[in-house]
């Protein structure tokens, strides 16, 4: 596929108070920026597991987002220290599993920032583009049953 | 004309107001809050971040305003102003005129429509004219309630809003109204506005040079939603400034030239935006003109330190003028009172942090109550230190920047102290209670029937991608048994719709594919409640603020995601459960541990609202600091009074216990089931613990030649010493202030030593007239209502000298002959001054209490390094802890002065009684869960929980949530490496069907 | 009495421990010895390919497979021995999540020969031949498999048995039931639903670790859990069939059971679960770099939470497209 044509899969996982809100507000001002990601609410960035990014390359995502509020700002106090952390982690492995750790991004976006995650989805969106897709299953074993 | 008979009035709903009505209404008081803006919020909400800690303003508050919206005992009557008042305490006939906005709050959807056809552009008032907005407008995006208005005075009446309203919500012919109040009590809440800096000094340039704005203007700059969207840009020409200066204290501090009074927030913000400044854009060079930088808060000295490391740079001195270079630089200048000499600072732009003035119909609003304003046009306590919150009149009561200027955590602290006192009037009426619910329809044994609604928005998703694709893909899901498109699925058709669509389908999960949740996903669970199912059976896809609107440029992939998006949550409503809101009795009574100021006014105040408190002292009597101080700046009214007259008030209430010469040992439970294990043995149950520990000086014997010597003593000593009368008349006596403090070990600001070294100099210039009293100071740091005015007159009536050192060269002190030798150089005249003292006066450092740090154990809280517990959040909670039932005021939040305190006390009072009067509280549905059978013990999500809301079972080695401290975050469901944890509905299964949805285009 | 069960022992690519662990049951192996009859055990027996593929379909009545699918061989002779087999016991964590030869999956095929055969690190030798021409004609060899893969990707599985080797004490248990026709399938797999922190004796507090230290920088209380002294031990993500062995002779465990019972993947648990507590105390006032100061001492996260399971894991294997 050429990288022209091609159109990243992208996972966000937004955290309810902050970036779902910032996006929210993106919106409000009409803020226009290519439709690749498909977010997913949660209530807190540190709900999401390695096993939740993981699982999203698994399934063919080319990149993912974690996107929560800016340190100090966590409506839940301290979970946005702990997302920092398990990113830190996860990208170390995205790493050893062949999967470029630029595919993972963490960001933080506060519900004022409407522009900032027009900005972040446009700005990820065009990397990826970039690295081109991420190819899982040309080295995939046969007989691999996935479900 | 219409009447409403509510509990009680709150004017003004800037974030005070709001917090007031809150504490109120969630006690089952009605209320209704009157504000002049079509949206509340106040200024709170303008601004960009909040210091110490730069939390997102808007992001902190908005969450406040929704709730306020949504309380079932709160109605909002915006646009609205008080007109007339008869009546009195019990029963105030109030009437408020409503002014029409001609947009119908119950059909507006807030899509904007309206504002894009309107043809008219007028200054926008939110951000400081420093933008356009539209004659049908709302405030700001996030604007309570999100209802469009239209500005009489700008509109041309063409139309064009009318006609593009697919809600068909705009009414020419709606007119004012009359509404007609009875309420027992009132709250004024009407914040502050900024001193025009052109009023009192035009040498500033604001009216001459564009590129000189005030600090509001300038925190619409910063703000990443403002006119340049987080850019600093020069009004002038839209370029970055090279250099900015903040000019301090405009029209603040000067009796000629303004308000006498210190505003108290602008050291603090002025530290703050150009450290924001500086974080955002390297390049930029920031400067701070000031005079005393008052970084007086609980960790404002450490941010304040932090803007220094950062590249701020400050200069001392009250600039005299700003004017115009030939190289079109804006030359500030200023005398350097630190070298004595004039200089000029050029920069490109200008920042004047203008004086906090009274709002502008104060005095109106005070004619029309019955009560007084000062001088400025603040509200008048009836006494600034014992009654702060307290109007001239009974049953009217003062909080937040309407009483004097403060920063939003005093505010806050007032608003809940005012809600305190506000119900005082309101005894024997009758609170409304739990609200009734339909009975829930049992869904566990259905399979999933799904109704899905795909909303056009008028125009605002239909017109950007196609609503009949989206419904044509998810149509033949087998769960999926009925499909509709609403015009709009908040309206009230749709919400019929989806009752009929229940009962014919017998339907028992939805998704609504709309705008956001987070604005409208309440309306649609209150719809499942009506009919009787589980509010939690609802999915949202957001297709229009996270579709439509961000892709209008590309209807197709518009549509693709669309598609995508409900189908996501098809999967993952296939997978809802009902959830439920778990509760638990909360009794009234209630603890206080330490039996200060701050403890008998919480003691008084929740006794009072009919609560059973248990007062623990350590001591042998009441009264805390107060049998130890002389007297109270800065009224200078007896300590001992004031404490004497706090315990006879204590001991005539019934239902207040007091436990003197006891300690707290143990502390076992949470809210509603605390049990206390006392130094005597005994054993106590309470419903709610409140921490009055106060704070201590920090051991002085290893400063300034202290130990050992009867005539150096701390301020403490100096106040019993001046209560016993045992000074020996004295020629000489000097004050060394910050003792121990803003240095690296100890790095914060106590707060209140500057004030206590005035109050004590002019105690004894009083008593001993030919005396000479030096205070040796490094910034004098007063700011409380009052407290400048104070300090003004210790220098010019009673001649009391200041010196000003600082922490590279302190003060020598040495033994000389029969007095103490003290040689300070003083920054102002760069000299060296030499005083032979008979007395030396060490303002001493102050720590939390010692007992802090057990009860932090006991109670799993934490506290910050200088021994002050640390709060919920340092903006918005400042008077509780993360996990509800456990509250805190005075001292051991931070040291503060009588009227702080008393504020706090009253606060936490408020904050305590509202689980105790709702007689309940409970958790969000959305709670973890632990499963016994897989737990392992391994503790992992223990220290985890933000909310102390995991216990470890030592019986059966697993861990335990209690369900009603539990705040829904999840985190502990990532952390548990055996699985045993779940977030419901967030749980690992409904967030792997959305992925797998994502990804394969598929309902899974 | 009824007629005697027939049973075989496989192993695939395995370090021998399963096989030794089956003698491991001491005397019970009389009591076993009574109750079958080993068809099938290359490790003791000498049978031939061709007596495997001359048996009757369910000929034998438990087959026991350890070792993890590292050779094209193993595939061939595990989907034989499916055939013949009323059922088929995944035994020991090779076969059952891969164990740690899975690592190798980090690499590829031709990257581990070459490190393997070719690196200064080893003796000059000849490079495996798939083939190789010799006087009597052609000798082949199996080739290795692109990747390692949990048993059960390759053929049905009845039973999971993990542990590195089982122990006796699951042997003791597992025997009687496998060896009973009406044992469900997966009704008898010896995955705990608990991890080994059930069953660790280690005193354990909240966690709050402040950061991981190499065992031999630390002098380990041994009435102490091994984690809350900031060392890296698997206990909370590994399944706890072991009677926590490691741990109680101050070892800290490593992993060899396998996620416990319904958990995918053990190194994303033990990774969220680990960054989660980890310096988190003064979080707030950290910059971030002694945030990456503080993840920098979870030395190789992938080869110590994946070290027994990686094939079994949610990536299974090294995927991606970016070179090593």
């Amino acid at each position: 596929m050429s990288s022209e044509d091609f159109e990243p899969e992208i996972i966000a996982f937004l955290c309810n108070w902050c970036s779902y809100a910032g996006a929210d507000l993106a919106g409000v001002s009409r803020e226009q920026y290519p439709p690749n990601a498909l977010n997913i609410k949660v209530m807190c960035s540190s709900r999401v597991s390695p096993e939740h990014v993981f699982e999203s390359f698994h399934e063919g995502a080319d990149a993912v987002l974690i996107s929560g509020c800016h340190p100090g700002d966590c409506h839940y106090i301290d979970g946005n220290y702990k997302t920092m952390r398990k990113a830190e982690l996860m990208k170390k492995m995205l790493d050893d599993f062949g999967i470029n750790p630029q595919r993972l991004r963490l960001e933080w976006v506060s519900s004022a920032e409407g522009g900032k995650f027009a900005k972040v989805m446009e700005e990820f969106t065009e990397e990826i583009k970039e690295l081109g897709p991420l190819d899982l299953n040309g080295t995939s074993l046969e007989g691999e049953n996935d479900e | 004309m219409k009447k409403m008979k509510k509990d009680v009035l709150v004017i003004g709903g800037g974030i005070t107001g709001v917090q007031s009505a809150l504490d109120l209404a969630d006690k089952g008081y009605e209320v209704v809050i009157v504000d002049k803006k079509p949206s509340i919020g106040g200024n709170m909400v303008k601004l960009d971040k909040t210091f110490p800690t730069d939390d997102c303003s808007i992001c902190i508050s908005a969450p406040k305003m929704v709730e306020t919206s949504r309380h079932e005992n709160i109605e909002l009557l915006t646009y609205s102003e008080v007109e007339d008042m008869s009546g009195s305490v019990g029963g105030f006939n109030v009437d408020v005129w409503r002014r029409t906005k001609y947009v119908d709050p119950s059909e507006c959807t807030g899509c904007g429509d309206c504002a894009d056809s309107c043809p008219v552009e007028v200054p926008n008032e939110f951000d400081e004219e420093l933008s356009t907005r539209k004659a049908i407008y709302v405030e700001y995006p996030q604007s309570v309630p999100l209802t469009y208005t239209i500005d009489y005075e700008n509109c041309v009446g063409c139309g064009a809003c009318e006609r593009v309203c697919d809600a068909e919500s705009i009414h020419f012919l709606e007119r004012s109204e009359q509404i007609k109040l009875n309420v027992g009590s009132i709250i004024i809440a009407t914040g502050f506005e900024m001193m025009e800096p052109d009023e009192w000094r035009e040498e500033y340039g604001y009216d001459q040079y564009d590129d000189v704005v005030t600090a509001l203007e300038y925190e619409r700059l910063l703000s990443s939603s403002g006119p340049t969207e987080g850019n600093i840009l020069k009004p002038s020409d839209g370029k970055a400034p090279e250099k900015v200066a903040w000019i301090q204290c405009v029209g603040s501090r000067c009796k000629q030239k303004g308000m006498p009074y210190c505003s108290r927030v602008c050291c603090m913000y002025a530290t703050k935006e150009a450290s924001i400044t500086k974080g955002d854009d390297p390049d930029i060079e920031p400067y701070v003109h000031y005079m005393d930088l008052r970084a007086y808060g609980k960790d404002f000295q450490q941010y304040y330190e932090k803007a220094q490391e950062k590249g701020v740079k400050y200069r001392r001195g009250r600039p005299s003028r700003v004017y115009k270079t030939e190289d079109d630089k804006l030359a500030v200048e200023y005398e350097d009172t630190e070298k004595g000499e004039v200089k000029t600072n050029k920069v490109d732009m200008v920042v004047l942090s203008s004086a906090i003035v009274p709002s502008k119909g104060n005095e109106k609003l005070a004619e029309i109550l019955g009560i007084e304003v000062d001088e400025h046009g603040f509200f008048e306590s009836k006494d600034i230190l014992t009654a702060p919150m307290e109007s001239t009149r009974d049953g009217i009561y003062l909080a937040g920047c309407s009483q004097s200027p403060k920063d939003i955590p005093d505010s806050v602290a007032q608003a809940s102290g005012a809600a305190a006192k506000a119900l005082q009037p309101l005894k024997g009426r009758k609170r409304k209670g739990k609200p009734e619910k339909p009975e829930e329809r049992d869904i566990t044994e259905e399979e999933p029937r799904i109704g899905v609604f795909i909303c056009h928005c008028g125009k605002n998703i239909a017109n950007y991608l196609d609503v009949e694709k989206v419904m044509e893909s998810i149509k033949d899901i087998p769960e999926v048994r009925y499909v509709s498109d609403p015009t709009f699925a908040c309206s009230e058709d749709a919400q019929a719709e989806f009752k009929d669509a229940v009962e014919e389908h017998r339907l028992n999960r939805f998704v609504v594919a709309a705008c956001s949740p987070r604005t409208h996903a309440e309306l649609f669970k209150d719809t499942l409640e009506e009919i009787g199912l589980n509010r939690y059976l609802l999915e949202m896809a957001n297709i229009r603020n996270q579709c439509s609107w961000v892709h209008s440029d590309d209807p197709e992939k518009a549509t693709e995601k669309a598609k995508r998006l409900t189908k996501m949550a098809v999967s993952k409503a296939k997978r809802l459960a009902a959830l439920k809101e778990h509760e638990i009795e909360v009794g009234d009574k209630t603890v206080i541990i330490g039996g200060g100021p701050a403890g008998m006014q919480t003691a008084l105040s929740m006794a009072d609202a009919g609560q059973e408190v248990t007062l623990i002292e350590r001591d042998d009597k009441l009264g805390g600091k107060l049998n130890r101080l002389n007297t109270l700046f800065p009224s200078d009214i007896d300590a001992g009074e004031l404490a004497r007259n706090m315990s006879h008030r204590i001991e005539d209430q019934d239902n207040i216990t007091v436990k003197t010469s006891t300690e707290v040992q143990e502390v076992e439970g949470y809210v509603g089931n605390y049990e206390l294990t006392l130094s005597d043995g005994e054993v106590i149950e309470s419903d709610t613990i409140v921490l009055t520990t106060g704070f201590k000086e920090i051991d002085p014997d290893d400063f300034y030649n202290y130990e050992g010597d009867d005539r150096i003593m701390t301020q403490m000593e100096l106040d019993e010493a001046l209560e016993k009368d045992s000074l020996e008349d004295p020629e000489n006596v000097v004050f060394i202030n910050c003792v121990g403090s803003m240095e690296e070990e100890r790095p914060w600001c106590c707060r209140v030593g500057c004030g206590n070294s005035l109050k004590n100099a002019k105690a004894i210039k009083e008593r001993y007239p030919d005396s000479n009293v030096y205070i040796l100071y490094k910034d004098m740091r007063v700011f409380g209502k009052n407290e400048e005015e104070y300090y003004a007159d210790v220098q010019e009536q009673n001649g009391v000298i200041f010196l000003r050192y600082s922490t590279e060269d302190k003060p020598q002190v040495s033994e000389k002959g029969d007095k103490i030798h003290i040689k300070v150089h003083d920054n102002l005249l760069d000299d060296d001054v030499e005083i032979d003292s008979d007395y030396l006066v060490l303002a001493m450092q102050l720590e939390g209490d010692p007992s802090a740090s057990e009860l932090q154990k006991m109670l799993k809280l934490s506290s910050n390094p200088s021994g002050f517990f640390m709060e919920a959040h340092a903006k918005l909670r400042p008077l509780e802890f993360p996990s509800e039932g456990v509250y805190l005021a005075g001292g051991a939040h931070y040291p503060k002065n009588i009227a702080d305190t008393l504020s706090q006390a009253d606060g936490a009072a408020s904050k305590a009684e509202v689980p105790m009067m709702r007689g309940y509280t409970k958790s969000v549905g959305m709670i973890a869960a632990i499963d016994d059978d897989r737990c392992s013990g391994c503790k992992m999500c223990i220290s985890v929980c933000p909310y102390g809301a995991i216990d470890f079972n030592e019986e059966d080695e697993v861990a335990e949530i209690t369900d009603v401290l539990c705040k829904g975050c999840g985190s502990c469901a990532s952390v548990c490496p055996s699985n045993a944890i779940t977030q419901k509905g967030f749980d690992d299964d409904q967030i792997s069907a959305m992925i797998r949805s994502a990804l394969t285009d598929e309902v899974v | 009495m009824s007629e005697k069960k027939k049973i075989g022992f496989y192993w695939c690519g395995a370090c021998g421990g399963c096989q030794v662990s089956i003698l491991d049951i001491d005397e019970m192996i009389l009591d076993v010895v009574e109750q079958v009859d080993i068809v099938f055990w290359p490790c003791a027996m000498d049978p031939k390919y061709e007596d495997v593929e001359a048996m009757e379909e369910n000929e034998i009545d438990v087959m026991f497979i350890n070792g993890s699918m590292r050779m094209e061989e193993n595939i061939e002779m595990v989907e034989l021995l499916r055939e013949k087999a009323k059922k088929v016991v995944a035994y020991g964590s090779c076969s059952v999540n891969g164990g740690l030869f899975g690592l190798g999956n980090l690499s590829t095929k031709d990257r581990l020969l070459e490190k393997g055969y070719t690196t200064k690190t080893t003796d000059e030798g000849p490079f495996p031949q798939r083939s190789s021409s010799v006087k009597e004609g052609e000798l082949t060899l199996p080739e290795l498999t692109e990747h390692i893969v949990p048993l059960e990707e390759i053929i049905d599985v009845d039973h999971h048995l993990p542990g590195c080797p089982p122990l006796p004490n699951q042997l003791e248990e597992a025997f009687p039931a496998l060896l009973d026709d009406e044992t469900e399938v997966g009704k008898y797999d010896l995955v705990s639903d608990k991890s080994v922190c059930d069953v660790c004796p280690m005193e354990r507090e909240e966690k709050k670790i402040e950061k991981l230290n190499p065992i031999q920088n630390v002098y380990l209380d041994p009435e102490e859990c091994i984690l809350d002294q900031g060392v890296l031990c698997m206990g909370p993500a590994t399944a706890g069939m072991c009677d926590a062995a490691c741990p109680e002779v101050g070892h800290p465990c490593v992993g060899c059971n396998g996620p416990v019972k319904n958990v995918k993947d053990q190194g994303s648990r033990m990774s969220s679960a680990l960054a989660s507590v980890i310096g988190a105390e003064g979080e707030e006032k950290k910059t971030e770099e002694e945030v990456m100061e503080v993840m920098k001492s979870i030395r190789d996260p992938t080869g110590s939470f994946y070290m027994f399971s990686l094939p079994s894991s949610i990536m299974q294997f090294r995927r991606g497209d970016l070179d090593e």
